[in-house]
C-alpha cells in the first residue's frame, strides 16, 4: 500500500534522537475524547439547512476526466455549426433536374429547334455570314 | 488510521468513497452523514491536537459543513481526504488565531502551577500534560506538520499536499519542531 511505504520512509529518515521524542509523544499524547452521539444528528440537521451552492450540472462536471468534458462542449458547437453550413452547402448547390422539369426542358429545346430549321426566315444566316466577310 | 489515497477503495460495509461523494453532489445528505461516519475521529483527532478540547465539537461540525457547502468546488474527488484535512487546519488556524491570547494566559497559569514531580500513579498524566504544552509551546505551522506526521500518521508528501507547501519545507520543520520539543522536554525535567 502506498501509505504504508510512504510512511515507512519517512521513518527511517529520522534519527535515533528523533525516534525517541516521537515515541514519547506516540506514548503519551492524550487521545481526543469520543463524540458525543447527537454531535452526528446535530451536524446532519444543520446540513439539511444549508444547501450546497453550486448547481448540481455544474458539480458534476468536476467528476469525469477532461476528454468528457471537452466533448460536452464540443459536441453542441459542432452541430451549430455544422448545421448551418450544410444548409448554406445545399442552398448554394445545383439542384438536380426532377422528371418533370427534364421533360418540359427537351420540349422546349425540341419546339425551338424546330421552329428554328423550319422558319422561312433565313436571315439570321446573311446576318452571321457578313459579320465574317 | 486513515490513508489519503483511499478514495476509490470500496469499503466493506458500504459504498465506495467516491460513489458516496457522487451522491453528496446531487444533495444526498445521507452519503454525506457516511462520510462523517468515516472521517469524524481523524478529523476531530486533528482539531483536538491543534486546538484542545474546548470547541472541539462545534469545530468538527463546522469543518463538516463547510465540507458540504463546498463539496462543489472540490477540484479533485480522488484527493478527497487531503482536501477535508486542509479545511480542518484552516479552521484550526483561525480558531488559534482568534485564541491566541487566551491560549496565552492559560500556559502561563499551567506552567505556574507545574512546580513539583507527581506521584509514580499521576506520571503518565504529567506526561501527557508536558507533551500537549509542548505542542503549544511550538509555533502553529511546526506543531501542525508534528501533529500529522508522528500523532495522525499521515506522509510528508501528503502533509505537503494539505498544508500546500514543498515536501523539503514539510521535512525541515518536522526536524526542527522534534527538536524543539525534545529541548522543551529536557527542560520540564524528562530525559529521552
Amino acid at each position: 500500500m502506498k501509505y504504508s511505504s510512504e510512511r515507512s520512509d519517512d521513518q527511517s529518515e529520522s534519527t535515533p534522537e528523533e525516534a525517541r521524542v516521537v515515541e514519547f509523544l506516540q506514548l503519551h499524547s492524550p487521545s481526543p475524547p469520543i463524540a458525543p452521539p447527537r454531535l452526528e444528528n446535530q451536524m446532519m440537521a444543520a446540513v439539511s439547512e444549508q444547501p450546497q451552492q453550486l448547481p448540481v450540472t455544474r458539480i458534476q462536471s468536476t467528476l469525469y476526466p477532461l476528454w468528457q468534458r471537452w466533448l460536452a462542449y464540443a459536441m453542441p458547437v459542432a452541430v451549430m455549426v455544422g448545421l448551418p453550413l450544410f444548409w448554406l452547402g445545399r442552398a448554394l448547390s445545383p439542384q438536380p433536374l426532377t422528371a418533370t422539369e427534364y421533360v418540359q426542358l427537351e420540349a422546349f429545346l425540341e419546339t425551338n429547334w424546330e421552329d428554328l430549321s423550319t422558319s422561312r426566315d433565313r436571315s439570321w444566316i446573311s446576318d452571321l455570314s457578313h459579320q465574317y466577310d | 488510521m486513515v490513508s489519503i489515497d483511499r478514495a476509490k477503495k470500496r469499503q466493506p460495509s458500504g459504498e465506495s468513497e467516491h460513489d458516496l461523494i457522487c451522491q453528496c453532489l446531487r444533495g444526498d445528505s445521507e452519503s454525506f452523514r457516511q462520510i462523517y461516519q468515516r472521517y469524524q475521529r481523524q478529523v476531530r483527532s486533528i482539531l483536538f491536537r491543534l486546538c484542545g478540547e474546548s470547541q472541539l465539537d462545534d469545530l468538527t461540525q463546522e469543518v463538516f459543513l463547510r465540507a458540504w457547502k463546498g463539496l462543489p468546488k472540490m477540484q479533485n474527488p480522488e484527493r478527497f481526504a487531503a482536501w477535508l484535512y486542509r479545511i480542518a487546519w484552516n479552521i484550526a488556524t483561525d480558531y488559534r488565531r482568534g485564541a491566541a491570547q487566551t491560549r496565552s494566559r492559560l500556559e502561563s497559569l499551567s506552567q505556574q502551577t507545574q512546580t513539583q514531580t507527581p506521584a509514580p500513579d499521576l506520571m503518565h498524566l504529567h506526561y501527557q500534560d508536558l507533551v500537549q504544552r509542548g505542542l503549544a509551546h511550538l509555533s502553529f505551522d511546526h506543531g501542525s506538520v508534528l501533529i500529522l506526521h508522528d500523532l495522525e500518521g499521515l506522509s510528508q508528501n501528503q502533509i505537503a499536499e494539505i498544508l500546500a507547501i514543498p515536501a523539503g519545507t514539510v521535512k525541515s520543520r518536522l526536524s526542527r519542531s522534534r527538536l524543539a520539543l525534545k529541548q522543551f522536554l529536557h527542560q520540564q525535567g524528562v530525559q529521552l
